[in-house]
């Protein structure tokens, strides 16, 4: 059974939580107008405590577990693996989710914020980063 | 902003020069139309489209799965 797919509600649900993130990768592209399709949502977060304690919050609701564990032995997001600059490769109730401290070049959400932009979906500010 | 690219583009392809990036987009195999479709969508747009079509690709995926499940065996 394939797992589901609605990132567009994915994405609601973190700026629900008002977590502070950029959207890169694929989907990026797409908001801006690539026409390519993508399985996933990956953001850039910002790593302070406070910003944390709304992605744990977030992840939390999006029954967030790491993905390529058994089904039996499901593993949760770890907060301490999300303060670090690597990658969790999550898998939620609408669809997977990649959670990057850093991107190439060692790049973080400081650095990235520079770089994005901001669009509006439904009423609220999405960060983007740039094409 | 992403809205100004989008117009920014369409303003490009509608003088002299854009026609000729036009051929050449399309001389690469760029389906310039696909991008016009996608800019004159809204952002909130764009992700609902992905989820529709990344939901298609999904069923189509699962029915080749399901059929090549069905495929004899070629042994090696």
């Amino acid at each position: 059974m394939a797992e589901p797919r609605d990132l567009t509600s994915l994405i609601e649900v973190l700026l629900d939580e008002k977590v502070d993130f950029v959207l890169v990768g694929a989907l990026a592209a797409v908001a801006q107008g690539a026409p390519v399709t993508t399985h996933d949502v990956d953001i850039v977060h910002a790593r302070t405590p406070e910003n944390l304690d709304r992605l744990m919050s977030a992840l939390g609701k999006l029954g967030a577990r790491y993905r390529g564990r058994p089904a039996a032995s499901p593993l949760p997001a770890d907060r301490r693996a999300l303060a670090t600059t690597g990658h969790s490769l999550l898998m939620t109730t609408l669809g997977p989710l990649d959670c990057l401290g850093a991107i190439e070049g060692g790049r973080e959400y400081d650095d990235l914020v520079p770089l994005s932009t901001e669009i509006d979906v439904d009423g609220r500010p999405l960060r983007v980063c740039g094409l | 902003m992403v809205h100004d690219a989008g117009r920014r583009f369409r303003i490009t392809m509608s003088d002299g020069q854009g026609h000729r990036e036009r051929d050449e987009a399309e001389s690469s195999g760029v389906d310039v139309t696909l991008i016009e479709e996608m800019l004159r969508l809204s952002p909130a747009e764009r992700l609902r489209q992905n989820d529709r079509m990344a939901a298609i690709a999904v069923k189509l995926r699962t029915g080749f799965d399901a059929k090549r499940a069905k495929w004899p065996s070629r042994g090696t």
